[in-house]
């Protein structure tokens, strides 16, 4: 008795337990698209090879509207943002991109947003040079005047008010 | 004893074993410490199996639990990184391992680990604090191997477990990129796990080590049952009952050993028939020859004892009466020696009766030395009034055989002393003389049959069988003859016999 009581759970050595990850990148291309999709666990960023000669925010809006690619779906990744006929417009300026939805904030997901604002800002081509994180996304809604809401994609992927800036109103409930 | 026939009866005392009481004490500790011994051989056996059993159930058990454990975080950890991997640049900044290492952290689920991800030797980076605590020198194996990696180690007395994935690439799957994700996580669930098997096998096996008691005993009773058999067998048959048998059942060693006792009970009783049977017919043979030599050699006696007369009348040639007197003296010693012969068949036959009587002992042993003319050369040491129940013709005799071999053999100026005392309920009669004693050699066998004092010297005047008589009388009393030499020199024959013979 006094051997089996003796035998709880023991340190080891590190083992070798089975295969490893398959799937790294091994080549960095330039033009590598960041478009924020939505896993189970948030949103996150696949990359997409950019296409020849287009730089600043849109072609990655245009992505993300048409949704993942069957490869992407076969990952897990979905998206919040609707799909259709609609078109989203950026404008890149230095250090910012203003972006012109065809919705009202408040009808989307919350996740929407985030891939919205994210794939806005970690677009490539922006003047300035700044981090995606430190990137001023300024939102136009459709149909309503006044000033646009300033967000950036935080480090989560997730967009978060510029200091001060309150949300335009209630979004319409988180993706997680 | 009923086996014992009439003709070789002894006394009970040289038949029973030397100290029955021995037997008794041994028997009862062999029978338990062979009883010990089964039951205890018996219930380790069992506990040793049942032991073995559970830690074996145990060992495999907790292998399984920690094997599950770890391999579910392996692969879920695995999946996680091949399906997020394929987005990260080759050389991913610490913004993008911090988003990796955020998705890893929330598709842990209820297992709760800490992540984190790591470039080449690079800084680990975790999506919050505490990051993962990973055990010395994985980090850096993990940063070079090709395959997942496991370590289970104790951090704050807990343990816990860490999985090192790297991420290859799916080209060159042996090439380790650099890129590892790792995943900490608490093993605690695992080791209650492990320690409710460790009771469960504990329940399991106490009642059954107990349980073993019962049929170990049963069985050391079934073993030992035969040995106790042939344990009281062999006890009746070292008391004499010869025709001991066992019952022999089964087929087992036992059975054989019974079957082995029986056969030499079997040849003990007919060898000790065997025996018997020759000795007494050697005896009546000897009781036969002495009883027919007895008539013609009384004729033999009185025709001599006629011619003796005459040739001491001087009538007759001096060779012719010395031959007379020769074959006189040859003829009384030849009917003394039949005589003798005689009273020891009756002893060996067991008929010789005793007819005791109350007796004044001093007196006796005045009649004794009177009867044979020895008042002069013997010296009577009696208290007045010693009176004992014996009797008288056979103490004589005995007596008259211990005085005369000392007259005999203690040498011409022998001086012979006769002293009888009242000791403890035992009259104690000793002849003392003053001769060479007796030697060594020789003390063992005086009272033998035949036994010659001394080679060298001419042809002693007794039979050779007055100390065997005399031993044998002595014995018929219930009481013993020694023999032994005296510190002053000379030897000295102690009669001791109880003073009222049952």
């Amino acid at each position: 008795m006094a051997v089996l009581t003796g035998c709880g759970v023991q340190d080891t050595g590190p083992l070798a337990a089975g295969a490893p990850a398959r799937g790294r990148r091994t080549t960095d291309g330039e033009g590598l698209l960041r478009v924020y999709f939505l896993t189970a666990n948030g949103s996150w960023p696949v990359a997409r090879p950019a296409p020849d000669g287009a730089t600043g925010p849109q072609p990655a809006l245009d992505a993300l509207l048409d949704g993942p690619t069957r490869a992407e779906r076969g990952r897990g990744l979905r998206t919040a943002v609707p799909t259709g006929t609609h078109v989203v417009r950026a404008r890149a300026s230095t250090g910012a991109v203003d972006l012109y939805l065809p919705w009202v904030v408040a009808e989307l997901d919350r996740a929407a947003v985030d891939q919205l604002v994210c794939t806005a800002a970690a677009a490539p081509g922006i003047p300035g040079g700044r981090d995606p994180a430190d990137v001023t996304v300024r939102v136009h809604e459709s149909g309503i005047a006044g000033n646009a809401w300033s967000v950036r994609c935080d480090e989560n992927g997730a967009a978060a008010p510029v200091d001060g800036a309150a949300a335009p109103v209630e979004t319409a409930g988180g993706a997680r | 004893m009923r086996r014992r026939s009439a003709e070789n009866r002894r006394p009970a005392e040289e038949r029973r074993p030397a100290e029955p009481r021995r037997p008794a004490r041994r028997r009862r500790l062999l029978a338990g410490g062979l009883r010990t011994r089964l039951v205890v051989t018996f219930v380790l056996v069992s506990a040793l199996s049942a032991l073995t059993t559970a830690a074996l159930t145990f060992h495999q058990a907790r292998t399984a639990i920690l094997e599950r454990a770890q391999d579910n975080a392996v692969r879920d950890l695995r999946a996680q990184a091949a399906s997020l991997a394929p987005d990260l640049p080759a050389r991913p900044a610490e913004a993008d391992l911090r988003g990796l290492a955020l998705q890893l952290d929330r598709a842990g689920g209820a297992r709760d680990w800490r992540v984190a991800a790591a470039y080449r030797d690079g800084t680990l980076v975790t999506p919050r604090r505490p990051g993962p605590d990973l055990p010395a020198g994985l980090a850096h194996r993990a940063a070079r191997a090709t395959t997942a990696l496991v370590q289970r180690y104790h951090r704050d007395g807990r343990p816990r477990l860490a999985v090192a994935v790297p991420v290859v690439p799916a080209d060159h799957p042996d090439r380790p990129s650099g890129l590892v994700v790792y995943a900490t996580f608490s093993l605690t669930a695992q080791e209650q796990d492990v320690a409710s098997l460790v009771r469960a096998a504990r329940a399991g096996a106490l009642p059954v080590v107990l349980a073993a008691l019962i049929p170990a005993l049963l069985a050391a009773r079934r073993v030992l049952r035969p040995v106790r058999r042939l344990r009281s067998a062999a006890e009746s048959m070292a008391t004499g009952d010869l025709d001991t048998r066992i019952e022999v059942t089964g087929r087992d060693e036992l059975a054989d050993l019974g079957g082995a006792f029986n056969i030499m009970a079997a040849t003990l009783q007919e060898d000790a028939a065997t025996l018997r049977a020759m000795e007494a017919r050697a005896r009546r043979f000897a009781a036969d020859v002495s009883h027919e030599l007895r008539t013609p050699l009384a004729a033999m006696t009185a025709v001599t004892g006629l011619l003796d007369d005459d040739a001491a009348s001087g009538h007759l040639g001096a060779e012719t009466s010395e031959a007379i007197t020769l074959v006189a003296d040859e003829t009384r010693k030849l009917a003394h020696l039949v005589e003798d012969l005689m009273e020891i068949s009756r002893f060996d036959a067991g008929a010789a009766r005793l007819d005791p009587d109350e007796i004044d002992v001093g007196e006796l042993l005045h009649k004794t030395l009177a009867l044979r003319h020895w008042q002069d050369r013997v010296a009577v040491d009696v208290p007045d009034g010693l009176r004992a129940r014996l009797d008288p013709r056979r103490i004589d005799v005995v007596l008259a055989n211990l005085t005369g071999n000392a007259l005999r053999h203690g040498g011409p100026r022998t001086r012979v002393r006769l002293r009888a005392r009242a000791e403890a309920g035992r009259l104690v009669l000793t002849v003392h003389d003053s001769g060479p004693g007796i030697p060594d050699d020789l003390l063992p066998h005086v009272f033998d049959r035949f036994t010659k004092g001394d080679t060298a010297r001419t042809r002693s005047e007794g039979s050779g069988l007055g100390l065997a008589i005399a031993a044998e009388n002595a014995r018929l009393h219930g009481g013993t003859l020694t023999a032994a030499n005296s510190p002053d020199g000379g030897a000295v024959f102690t009669l001791t016999l109880p003073r009222d013979p049952a």
